[in-house]
């Protein structure tokens, strides 16, 4: 990791230059994967890079910079060219550019693993996945296209700036995916693309038992696709596994808490949000919702303890009872709607600026047991996983397809369900939950959000819901 | 800086052993973007990188990677640790080939041009002013500026260079509960219209600022090239062979057959005239091409490289990509209708979209959002402006249902589209349009 100096050094520069604030962030990243399709290597991939971001403001206006080339004449470059690009800006700025300052911090943190992921041989890696075409198999289905995917990447960041704040830390995440296709001639084909992902070394592999998985996976798929049924369209009761529940709360929770799209920052790219800077306090859902981000969950994908502009990570309560409580915000936003920052900055590399961003978001659980969500529904649809899903850019118009689905009778699962669609509005959705089952699983995403693009990893999650009376329709 | 990065691509494949294959892309980037809402500037940004990319082959036993470090100690460490990961690996039927050195090189014009800050951020202004004036309460503007410099060098005597530029401003203006979009893109920084855009997307902005909630159904719809661009996009990574063998195309088994509407014709092409980041050579250094992948409604060829051509028998057309080939610019011909024309009778003009996603890549059922100005017309004239609407349906079964395609083409690229797409209006028959319970 580069000297703690030189990076002193950048803020200090910066600062002579003019900036009333500046921010360096040092990193380095190590990455290596490897894909089996149709038991074939199709490549093992390893990447390095390390490299240098900075942010200055400047005049009241807002500038990032990065390069990969520690030399003198490109960090000259670099800042010269934040400083002269903010100076550019600040001609049209109505809202000079605020970094919260906070209590001033000085921490070094790290994930915790058991193996280290790269001293673990290719070969054994690759092994794991070969073995996995071993359980693809199902009477009179074929599967023309099976993928697997095992990756690991290990992030040492430095962070210094103009309050005096260092925070060091380093991370090693595991990751991987499974793809496959089931094809009948007569019955067509079906898909799924199961993510996985946690903050932690070689041990997550065992941990998430692929072949047992595998196996799920192939009978669910083939299940559906030889006795699925369409289903029956109309207003019904649904139960939403927590994989669905799960994404249900990033769509529609945690990405219109983002204070960024809140005040119209992102509107040319991922859009605005359906909740304004006034609408803490709103009601948006019945007492049976609760949603909270947490970046501390430990080994969760989305895990840190500080974020990339120094402030301590939190749980955030973005929904307490069914009403809107909290916002996520970086330092910029939270000066702006006068509120603390809660540690949601999160930049995917060191020449991305970093922006606010979910870590990992749930359905916080309820005192039902799965079962009992079941057993209060006359007529209606479990959608236990999906495929297909979207949401508008404000975050209200949502819809998801369900991949794994059941219909219920009489407070009993019966027969398979092909592709149910839940079209809904956000506050018809929350309004509708009227049960919640004390259960808690995750699930690994990559979050999309900024220009240029940052994927960061999350968790989505929480527990199994039941919705009364919405409509189901089908594709 | 150009020399030291051929230097070292030339290091690195120079430390080739007996038996290896290796090839060593250079890439670097110069990067400007600046971004504005509400009234100010919001950040401006610049990148420069320089990435190594080594492909390393030995007997079937392939490895990639890259670095990010300018160091020659660290293309040698990585070129090291690949052989090491290839080592441990089973080997694959390998049926790739790089390029021999004796293939000729297309140049590319270098059309970098200097350009001040204050002139970039003057263009976000100007857009923003045009869009004010037609009708925009207030609007989002984003800049990219972009210079790329390649150098490939292989075993196999390859030594390539090539330059490129892309540019293009995105607007998105509010008015009331309305938005538009305007797009403006280049090779040139100069030939950029930001009033164009501003004026675009006010317009629609305006256009839409009271719309009603729209009905499901089946209709007539025209799409923007801005939608259109995004799947158009999607069929161009469907078209790649490596989506086709994985499971993620509806392309699979369809080479030779009629896909699409007679009056469709899509191209791939490195060299695009009007093209963004234009390639001369692919990652294998084979010239790039001018490819159809579909012409007259008949899928013509997948996107290759030399291990899918190889493999499945048929034409590279030199998309590598080492592992995943790739689309360079995407063309759909202009058709023979004038564009007032394809809004003849009652039909949905949906302007953009975002946000599209698959149940099935191989049957090609998806959605997507309808975002900003959505417009029910008949004959000519907007009737209203809709909202709260989706596109559910089959993407073969909207390429075959094509009915008519603009006389003009227009250069999109923006956040949803990925590759810079050359394209003019479609109308589609019988489009599935859903909504929100």
């Amino acid at each position: 990791m580069v000297n703690e100096d030189l990076a002193l050094n950048l803020v200090r520069r910066a600062e002579a230059l003019g900036a009333s604030y500046a921010e360096a962030r040092f990193e380095e990243s190590e990455e290596e994967g490897v894909i089996v399709k149709n038991r074939e290597v199709d490549a093992v991939g390893y990447s390095r890079s390390s490299g240098v971001g900075i942010r200055v403001v400047y005049r009241g206006a807002l500038g990032f910079s990065s390069t990969n080339d520690l030399s003198e004449s490109s960090l000259t470059k670099m800042l010269d060219t934040a400083i002269s690009m903010a100076k550019a800006a600040s001609v049209k700025i109505k809202n000079p550019t605020r970094i919260a300052q906070i209590t001033s911090t000085s921490a070094k943190w790290a994930s915790e693993y058991k193996q280290n992921p790269f001293s673990v041989p290719m070969e054994e890696k690759i092994n794991e996945l070969l073995s996995l075409d071993d359980y693809v198999s199902y009477p009179d289905v074929t599967f023309p296209a099976r993928m697997f995917s095992v990756g690991f990447n290990e992030k040492r960041k430095l962070i210094v700036n103009s309050y005096g704040d260092k925070v060091e830390s380093d991370v090693i995440r595991a990751e991987g995916f499974i793809f496959l296709t089931a094809y009948n001639p007569q019955k067509g084909s079906i898909q799924k693309y199961d993510q996985l992902g946690e903050a932690s070394g070689w041990e997550a592999v065992a941990s998430w038992d692929l072949s047992a998985r595998t196996k799920e996976l192939v009978n669910v798929l083939s299940d559906n696709l030889m006795r699925g049924t369409l289903p029956e369209v109309g207003e019904k009761d649904v139960v939403l596994g927590s994989e669905v529940s799960g994404i249900v709360v990033h769509e529609s929770a945690g990405h219109p808490a983002e204070a960024d799209r809140i005040l119209g920052r992102e509107a040319a790219q991922a859009g605005e949000s359906y909740l304004k800077p006034t609408s803490l306090g709103l009601k948006i859902g019945s007492d049976k919702v609760n949603v909270i981000d947490d970046p501390t969950l430990p080994h969760s994908y989305g895990y840190y303890l500080y974020d990339d502009e120094g402030v301590k990570a939190r749980p955030r309560y973005l929904i307490k009872e069914g009403v809107i409580n909290e916002f996520l915000h970086n330092r910029e936003t939270a000066s702006l709607l006068g509120a603390e920052p809660n540690g949601a900055a999160r930049a995917s590399a060191f020449d991305r600026e970093p922006m606010v961003r979910m870590a990992n978001t749930y359905f916080a659980p309820g005192d039902h047991s799965l079962e009992e969500l079941i057993e209060g529904v006359r007529d209606g649809i479990y959608i236990k996983s999906f495929m297909e899903w979207n949401i508008d850019d404000v975050r209200w118009n949502e819809r998801y397809v369900g991949l794994e689905a059941y219909s219920i009778k009489n407070g009993k699962i019966e027969g398979p369900v092909k592709a149910p669609v839940l079209e809904i509005t956000t506050g018809r959705l929350y309004s509708s939950v009227d049960a919640v089952s004390r259960n808690l699983a995750f699930n690994a995403a990559t979050c999309g959000k900024g220009e240029p693009s940052q994927g960061v990893p999350v968790w989505t999650g929480g527990a199994e819901i039941r919705l009364r009376k919405v409509r189901v329709s089908k594709r | 800086m150009q020399g030291a990065d051929l230097d070292i691509a030339q290091l690195v494949v120079r430390n080739a052993k007996p038996g290896e294959e290796i090839a060593c892309l250079i890439t670097s980037t110069s990067r400007k973007m600046v971004r504005f809402s509400n009234g100010e500037f919001t950040v401006s940004q610049a990148w420069n990188e320089i990435e190594t990319a080594i492909l390393y082959r030995n007997h079937g036993k392939i490895a990639v990677g890259s670095t990010l470090s300018t160091a020659k100690d660290a293309a040698l460490g990585l070129l090291d640790r690949l052989r090491i990961s290839a080592a441990s690996t089973k080997p694959k039927q390998d049926f790739s080939k790089l390029a021999p050195r004796s293939l000729s090189q297309p140049t590319t014009e270098a059309l970098k041009e200097r350009v001040s800050d204050e002139k970039l951020a003057d263009m976000v202004l100007r857009a923003d002013s045009a869009a004010s004036a037609n009708g925009a309460e207030r609007s989002a503007v984003v800049l990219n500026s972009e210079d790329d410099l390649w150098h490939l060098v292989t075993t196999t005597g390859a030594e390539l260079t090539a330059t490129s530029t892309s540019n293009h401003l995105v607007i998105r203006a509010f008015s009331g509960q309305g938005s538009g979009q305007g797009i403006t893109a280049s090779s040139h920084l100069s030939n950029l219209n930001p009033e164009a855009a501003g004026t675009r997307a006010g317009e629609l902005a305006r256009d839409a600022r009271s719309p009603e909630p729209g009905e499901e159904g089946y209709f007539d719809v025209v799409l923007d090239p801005s939608i259109f661009a995004n799947l158009v996009d999607l069929i161009g990574y469907a078209s790649s062979a490596y989506s086709v063998e994985s499971g993620f195309s509806f392309l699979a088994g369809a080479l030779g057959k009629e896909i699409a509407s007679p009056s469709l014709s899509l191209y791939d092409d490195g060299l695009l005239k009007e093209g963004l980041l234009v390639r001369p050579f692919d990652d294998e250094g084979y010239p790039t091409q001018r490819t159809p992948i579909i012409e007259a409604g008949q899928l013509k060829h997948y996107l290759t490289n030399s291990h899918f051509s190889n493999k499945m028998g048929i034409p590279n057309t030199a998309n590598a990509g080492w592992i995943e080939p790739r689309p360079w610019n995407l063309e759909v011909l202009a058709g023979k209708d004038e564009e007032d024309d394809l809004f003849s009778g009652h039909v949905i003009y949906v302007t953009n979209n975002w946000y599209t996603r698959f149940q099935n890549y191989v049957t090609g059922d998806f959605s997507t959002i309808l975002r900003d100005a959505v417009f029910e017309i008949k004959d000519g004239k907007r009737i209203r402006a809709l909202k709260g609407l989706r596109l559910s349906d089959n993407l073969p079964r909207m390429l075959s249902s094509i009915t008519a395609l603009g006389n003009k083409q227009y250069l999109i690229r923006w956040w949803e589209v990925e590759t810079p797409v050359l394209l003019p209006y479609v109308r589609i028959r019988g489009v599935h349009l859903t909504s929100a319970d």
